[in-house]
């Protein structure tokens, strides 16, 4: 792939503003041309030494005197040509540091058509593993992320993490230079700078280098590292990802190694998950979330619910989407998973299935045994990552004992590599052992746990550096920081959660003056500093070497690129043998006498930001949290009896308290929250100045012990008196006795409404009286289609990718809390989330709504200036420009979908950001109403497309953004009046209603009831 | 006031007509009431205290100023409207300066069609009120929209795009009643107003010629007098606005028929005006709007707002004017006997449409029945019930009746009630309706509230300008009614006198006793 063209007609060339300009002189560009500010300062550029000694030889030899009196004579002379040259921009050879720059192109590609959409297979990054997407670009800009259909992990399914991290490639808080001590500096100054402790470092064979990453799975940055370590064979390599401790210990004590677990739900028929969390967010989320989804609707279609019984101890998605969900204590999941392991650990034994109604543990620990016992070989346990090694041992046995391995549950190695601990650096920096540390694309100084005082120990290192996209907490702490580039605009690749190594190519110029990883350790290892392409492109083909000839290594290569990942890298399977149990793994002792107002703390990473990483992507800052619909701010999670017991209300402060550490947060009265814990979500309270995250939320971090990072009992929690406001998208969270949300029994009658005798559809029969006038169509448009679509709730997980999908579509404003609280959010499509039963057991429901593009729409009743109708194809359309803002739609429509640009939203947005914005979709202004259009943009683009071909329309041509966005596919779009139609097969379901079908809007968009346990069985 | 009873008795005698009776075709007849009602405009009485309110209402006005800068500059994202309610204390306020509008416009129509004497007594301040009211009300249809300097589009002009306005929304047909109303009552008011002005034209050019005969007793020229000038463009004003009325008989016969061809005309755009905004609801799916009785129950809501307006506006002038000759127990009866009727006719309304969520059915009526009764906005219900239909329960009390402090100050209430009735339906319906996912709370913000003293203020200032420069109650209307009572009655006249605050009787200088005194 050559590079593609950037943004604006920036050279940006990666050496020009670090050399030409200090990052001082730039600010506030976004994306802007690289300006020098003067010629003093360009020429003093390599570049422009090595232009001028190719270009002008004699002048050359004036250069070294360009600061004397000479100076003024030579630009006199030179001037002209000087403009005519474009200077260093002409440089066509590498740079002094060996790396290729972008440049525009002088003629346009001919693949790139104005206005036209070209999609580059690529990878997004979350936590360190690679998501499989395409990017899609217009007039040479990355405006959204796609699925890539044929990734084996991804699929095509996407999640928000990888939808909303184009927003981070605009986002205008992006580290943009090189710091020394906080002030500008350039990468020439740090080169030169640490020249000579660097030569130190070699000298003492890498004696206290350190080198702190995330998780890494990327091939190449581990051929990087090694690299580093033959450099500095003392030096030693730490990550930081406390998430995997509890999974690695448990692969240790079952298999004597690390395995990672991959499930095949498709060979299940019972599920049981012990604070599962394989449909939460994380890497694992979108490919797994498939199989489920898939295996489940495959399992109904034979007569059979796929049932999923999960026991957590605090709301998640893979609770949510269970059939029997069940509420407990950490200490009560460690005794169901030692309960469960000993009812089944003897071949055929049956669990007694007596007293199962009563106590509800006892119920479903009844309910789920007798399911795994029915299912031998043909079952699935599964443990969640955040839960105790003991936890996680025991589903491996169980799996184990049920003769699970290699049918329903296989195992590989870790996909991630894993190195020396975070305490341990921390334990070496206390000795004084490190002298250098590189911290790698990590901010250890924000997330370390509380109790390692990683600041502190930080101080003792004489050389800090720290490479990141922010200047964050661990930016701040160094003494230098390195801009990094985001995966949007660099070469690079990581492996997806079951391996499968995906590339990534820039799609556009960087931005600002960054460097990739790869780059950055370069610059530690290789004389002249290589560019990330070559870097990359150089270790494939070393990888391939012995595959075949270089030509067929060079195609095999851009075909990689050209797919976007590598074919056959997925982790094999390995078929661990099972250890002997070391002991029976007891009960986890509580304390002796517990102290009534101690809690256990539970430490999740936050469905929107993660660990903090994504702490500064708007769209996930005001991305309603899937389970509490907060938005802005994390929360202290908290069970309804606690509440009611320490008469606490919603956003009331509480201090929390262990081990002479504290945090403050509001309190979040959270159903299906077990008693006597409260759950905390990372990634808040960033203190760094300029930053959107800044002052958000609170820190958890400073209660985490290294020793249990996920999980802290004895937490005393005592009520501050004060309270703040916690913006939500949602505070009703029960039905109110309505059937919003429908379950299916598998096996039992429809609970679906009968298709609609709707004309318009091609149905024969008459439709219901309405008090609204029916739309005439005009007879003669044979061609005329009836846009519809149709969302299946049982695979709905409520992972939010729609969401953010859709706002990254549909240039839909960010609001700010403020504005959120105030109950002004914009989302044009948004998740209800039921509750259903009591608090403390419940039942979730997840529920996508956007417009229903009803056929007899109110809204269209309402409004005095026809600024929204109906359309040939049925689409309810919204006229901006006719808009005046009476606001009367929204009153009349009774799903209150509709969105008002109350205030100026999107006339303060940052430039760079502004460049995002997709060019097919009008920005709203102040004063107008806007909704959901099931993407018009894409219709009219598929209707031009089929008026020039005289083609109908085919089925799949048109998707919308959220139908491409859903990892699970749980969004049909379609021409109704096309009996072929994917989306009128799904509106032929036996499950297929329309919310608040009553009414009689005749609503285009219509939902599967979810699959539930047959009568007898619930 | 057995007396004021007796005295009062004859008015009701007077024939239904509106043909002027006596038929004085000198249009400055002298009769001592009106002339007085004309020496309130031209001596005064109230200086000191007609400031220091006009300086309240205009401090009112200023807020309504800043607030409107804020709105248009910013957004009507400066109130706290939100999705669910897009509708709040803007289309609350409208709602209810429209329908107090057209409670007292109807008032008004109805007794000039029905010739009833009381017209004399409230006839101009109901008038006024419509007037004013329609004038506070109209700021909102403009500013509450997203981008108000495209309001027109919501009128058929033609453009160059061949767009009209959809037709079949009621928003439209509601801008089109909101013109109609201005149009209508703005008509009724002149009419009725336009002898008046000239007979102050009249009077005014008396004192110039007073001014010009002292001066000329001076020898000097008329214009030396201080005054003068002003007095001048004050006659020149008042005789532009009168239109060249000279009172003859094609005169009064042509303005009686206009009078009463806008009066049916009134009842009618009150009807659909309230019918129409009704429809604005109940045009709707919503729950708690979506019901047959909402055109009933908004008339009915109007003409409560409207004569409980009224109410509290003659009581306040009744009293600062001195007017309790005019303004009489009888005439606040008649208001206390319409109020409590009206709210009876409410109570009815209000309970048939309770009964219809309850049995019909549909669990979201009722629940938002349940809501209004005890949700978050269970204020504005109970309000209702409290201030306007269990107050004018009171009325049931003859002694209350006649009190003109109780019937202004249950009018004030009552009105109150009609306010909170409009915020109950708007507002309660927006926050929750179908799904308790979108429902959102909902509360008043400083500048929703700044914007409707605002309104009041402007109202206000107008209502004070009015009582001001133009006669406070109709010269003509109770000259007519006098010489009807004269006619009826000539030897048990009672005095009737504008009475001084300070108890004196009128000095012979300030308000002369006829149009030929000089």
């Amino acid at each position: 792939m050559s590079s593609p063209s950037p943004v604006a007609p920036a050279a940006a060339s990666p050496d020009a503003p670090a050399g030409a300009a200090a990052p001082a002189a730039r600010p506030g560009l976004g994306g802007g041309p690289a300006m020098w500010r003067s010629l003093d300062q360009l020429a003093d550029t390599p570049g422009f030494r090595r232009f001028l000694q190719a270009e002008f030889p004699a002048a050359a030899r004036l250069a070294p005197t360009l600061d004397g009196p000479g100076r003024r004579r030579f630009l006199k002379v030179m001037a002209a040509s000087f403009a005519l040259a474009g200077l260093a921009g002409c440089d066509d050879s590498a740079t002094e540091d060996g790396r290729a720059q972008e440049v525009p192109y002088v003629r346009n590609s001919e693949r790139i058509v104005v206005g036209n959409l070209l999609q580059y297979a690529s990878t997004t990054m979350l936590a360190g593993y690679g998501t499989g997407v395409l990017v899609s670009t217009r007039n040479g800009r990355p405006i959204r992320i796609d699925g890539n259909a044929e990734h084996p992990w991804t699929r095509g399914g996407t999640d928000a993490f990888s939808q909303a991290s184009v927003l981070g490639l605009y986002d205008p808080d992006r580290s943009q230079a090189v710091l020394y001590l906080g002030r500008a500096s350039s990468w020439q100054a740090f080169r030169a700078a640490t020249v000579g402790p660097l030569a130190v470092l070699r000298a003492n064979r890498g004696a206290g280098l350190r080198l702190l990453t995330g998780t890494v799975t990327s091939p190449t940055l581990l051929g990087r590292i090694a690299a580093l370590q033959a450099a500095y064979p003392g030096m030693v390599w730490h990550t930081q990802d406390p998430t995997r401790d509890g999974a690695d210990a448990a692969g240790r004590a079952a298999f004597g190694r690390a395995v990672q677990p991959r499930f095949r739900f498709d060979q299940a028929s019972a599920v049981v998950s012990l604070d599962g969390d394989f449909l939460d967010h994380g890497p694992q989320q979108i490919g797994q979330a498939l199989d489920w989804t898939s295996a489940r609707a495959a399992a109904a279609k034979g007569g059979r619910l796929l049932a999923l019984h999960a026991v957590s101890p605090t709301p998640s998605l893979t609770a949510a989407k269970a059939d029997h969900a069940l509420t407990a204590t950490p200490d009560a999941i460690a005794a169901l998973a030692a309960g469960l392991l000993a009812d089944l650990s003897s071949p055929g034994a049956m669990p007694d299935a007596a007293s199962r109604d009563g106590d509800p543990m006892a119920a479903w620990r009844a309910r789920a045994g007798a399911a795994l016992a029915g299912a031998r070989g043909r079952s699935i346990v599964l443990a969640g990552s955040a839960q105790p090694a003991a936890v996680q041992e025991a589903a491996h046995r169980l799996n184990a004992a049920l003769g699970n391995a290699g049918h329903g549950v296989v195992y590989t190695a870790p996909v991630a590599a894993r190195a020396e601990t975070l305490a341990s650096l921390v334990d070496a920096m206390r000795a004084g052992q490190v002298h250098t540390l590189l911290m790698l694309d990590t901010n250890a100084v924000y997330d370390a746990p509380g109790d390692l005082a990683f600041a502190d120990a930080l101080r003792q290192v004489e050389l800090k550096i720290h490479a990141g996209a922010y200047v964050d907490e661990s930016g701040a702490a160094s003494d230098w920081h390195l801009p990094l580039l985001h995966p949007l605009e660099a070469w690079g690749d990581a492996r997806s959660w079951d391996g499968t190594v995906g590339l990534i190519q820039p799609t556009v110029a960087p931005l600002y003056g960054g460097r990739s990883a790869l780059e950055v350790l370069s610059l530690f290892t290789d004389p002249t500093p290589r560019a990330g392409r070559d870097i990359l492109e150089q270790h494939w083909h070393d990888t391939w070497r012995g595959s075949g000839d270089d030509a067929a290594v060079g195609a095999r290569w851009r075909q990689a690129l050209v797919d976007g990942f590598v074919p056959g890298t997925a982790e094999p399977e390995v078929a661990p043998r099972l250890l002997a149990a070391a002991s029976v793994p007891a009960a986890p002792t509580s304390p002796a006498a517990p102290d009534p107002h101690a809690v256990t703390v539970l430490f999740r990473p936050d469905p929107a930001t993660w660990d903090g990483a994504w702490a500064n992507n708007a769209w996930l800052q005001e991305l309603p949290r899937p389970l509490n619909k907060v938005v802005w701010d994390n929360v202290v999670a908290i069970p309804p009896g606690l509440a009611a017991r320490e008469h606490l209300a919603n956003g009331d402060l509480v201090a929390l308290e262990a081990g002479g550490r504290r945090v403050e947060g509001p309190v979040w009265i959270t159903p299906g929250q077990a008693p006597g814990t409260v759950t905390l979500t990372l990634g808040y309270g960033h203190v760094p100045p300029d930053l959107l995250s800044t002052g958000l939320g609170f820190d958890p971090g400073p209660l985490r012990a290294a020793a249990s990072p996920m999980q802290l009992a004895g937490v005393a929690l005592t009520k501050l008196g004060r309270s703040t406001r916690v913006a939500t998208t949602q505070d009703h969270g029960s039905m109110e006795g309505h059937d919003f949300i429908r379950v299916q029994p598998v096996g039992g009658a429809p609970v679906g409404d009968p298709v609609y005798g709707d004309p318009h559809l091609g149905d024969p029969g008459a439709t219901a009286p309405s008090i609204y006038p029916d739309k005439v169509y005009a007879d003669n448009d044979v061609d005329r289609r009836a846009w519809g679509m149709v969302i299946d709730l049982d695979a709905c997980i409520g992972c939010n990718a729609c969401v953010v999908a859709c706002q990254s579509e549909n240039n839909i404003p960010v609001v700010g809390r403020e504005e959120v609280a105030l109950g002004r959010d914009m989302h044009w499509l948004r998740i209800d989330r039921y509750w259903e039963g009591e608090a403390e057991q419940p039942a979730t429901h997840f529920q996508p709504v956007l417009c229903m593009h009803c056929e007899d729409a109110p809204c269209e009743v309402g409004c005095p200036v026809e600024a929204t109708l109906h359309d040939h194809e049925g689409l309810n359309l919204m006229v901006y420009n006719r808009c005046v803002g009476t606001r009367a739609c929204s009153g009349y429509c009774p799903y209150k979908v509709r969105k008002f640009n109350y205030l100026d939203y999107t006339g303060g947005e940052a430039p760079s950001v502004q460049a995002r914005n997709n060019p097919d979709v009008s920005v709203r202004s102040r004063g107008v109403m806007e909704k959901c259009t099931y993407c018009v943009q894409r219709i009219a683009e598929a209707r031009i497309e089929s008026d020039k071909s005289l083609q109908p329309i085919p089925d799949g041509r048109v998707r919308t953004a959220c139908q491409t966005a859903c990892p699970t596919r749980a969004i049909h779009f379609g021409d109704l009046r096309d009996h072929g139609s994917e989306v009128r097969a799904a509106r032929a379901d036996g499950r297929n209603y329309a919310l608040l079908g009553e009414l009689n809007l005749r609503p285009r968009t219509t939902y599967l009831a979810e699959f539930g346990p047959a009568a007898g069985e619930g | 006031m057995p007396s004021d009873m007796t005295a009062d008795g004859p008015r009701f005698h007077g024939p239904l007509s509106g043909e002027p009776r006596g038929a004085t075709p000198e249009t400055h007849a002298a009769t001592s009431g009106g002339s007085d009602l004309a020496g309130i405009v031209f001596d005064h009485p109230l200086r000191l205290r007609w400031w220091l309110a006009l300086a309240g209402a205009m401090g009112l006005m200023g807020v309504l100023a800043i607030a409107l800068f804020f709105v248009l500059w910013y957004g009507p994202g400066m109130w706290g409207n939100n999705i669910p309610v897009t509708w709040a204390l803007d289309i609350v306020g409208y709602d209810f300066w429209i329908g107090t509008a057209c409670g007292s416009l109807a008032l008004s129509a109805v007794l000039l069609l029905a010739g009833l004497p009381a017209r004399s007594a409230l006839g101009r301040l109901a008038d006024t009120v419509a007037v004013l009211s329609a004038v506070a009300a109209g700021t909102y249809p403009i500013i509450h929209l997203g981008r108000p300097w495209y309001f027109y589009w919501n009128l058929p002009y033609p453009n160059t795009f061949l767009l009209w306005p959809q037709f079949r929304s009621p928003l439209y047909w509601d801008a089109i009643d909101i013109l109609s109303f201005l149009g209508v009552a703005g008509g009724v008011w002149f009419l009725n107003v336009m002898p008046d002005f000239a007979t102050l034209r009249d009077r005014a050019s008396d004192r110039l010629r007073v001014m010009a005969a002292r001066a000329a007793a001076r020898g000097e020229a008329p214009d030396s007098d201080q005054g003068w000038k002003m007095a001048l463009l004050r006659a020149q004003l008042y005789g532009i606005a009168s239109l060249g009325w000279r009172g003859s008989a094609t005169h009064w016969r042509r303005w009686t028929e206009a009078s009463r061809i806008l009066a049916v005309l009134a009842i009618l755009v009150v009807l659909s005006l309230q019918t129409g905004a009704a429809v604005m609801f109940a045009g709707s799916v919503e729950p708690g709007w979506h019901d047959t009785l909402e055109p009933v129950s908004f008339v009915v809501v109007a003409l409560l707002s409207g004569v409980a307006a009224l109410a509290l506006v003659a009581m306040v002038v009744r009293a600062a004017f001195g007017l309790e000759a005019l303004i009489t127990a009888r005439h606040l009866e008649l208001l206390a006997f319409v109020l409590l009727g009206l709210g009876l006719v409410h109570i009815y309304c209000s309970v048939f449409e309770a009964l219809g969520s309850l049995a019909g059915g549909d669990s979201f009526d009722r629940q938002v029945l349940v809501r209004r009764l005890g949700g978050s906005h269970a204020w504005s219900f109970w309000s209702l019930v409290v201030l306007g239909l269990v107050s004018v329960q009171l009325f049931w009390i003859p002694a209350l009746r006649r009190s003109a402090l109780a019937v202004g100050i249950i009018g004030g209430l009552v009105a109150v009630a009609m306010w909170s009735e409009h915020f109950m339906i708007i507002v309660g319906t927006l926050q929750h309706d179908f799904l308790p996912s979108a429902a959102q709370e909902y509360t008043m913000n400083i500048w929703g509230v700044a914007t409707f003293a605002g309104s009041l203020g402007l109202l206000l200032t107008l209502l004070l300008l009015s009582l001001r420069y133009l006669p406070v109650l109709s010269i003509l209307d109770v000259r007519r009614e006098e010489s009807a009572w004269q006619a009826a009655a000539p030897f048990a006249r009672p005095d009737p006198v504008v009475r001084r605050r300070d108890g004196g009787a009128l000095p012979a200088g300030a308000a002369p006793a006829g149009p030929n005194h000089v």
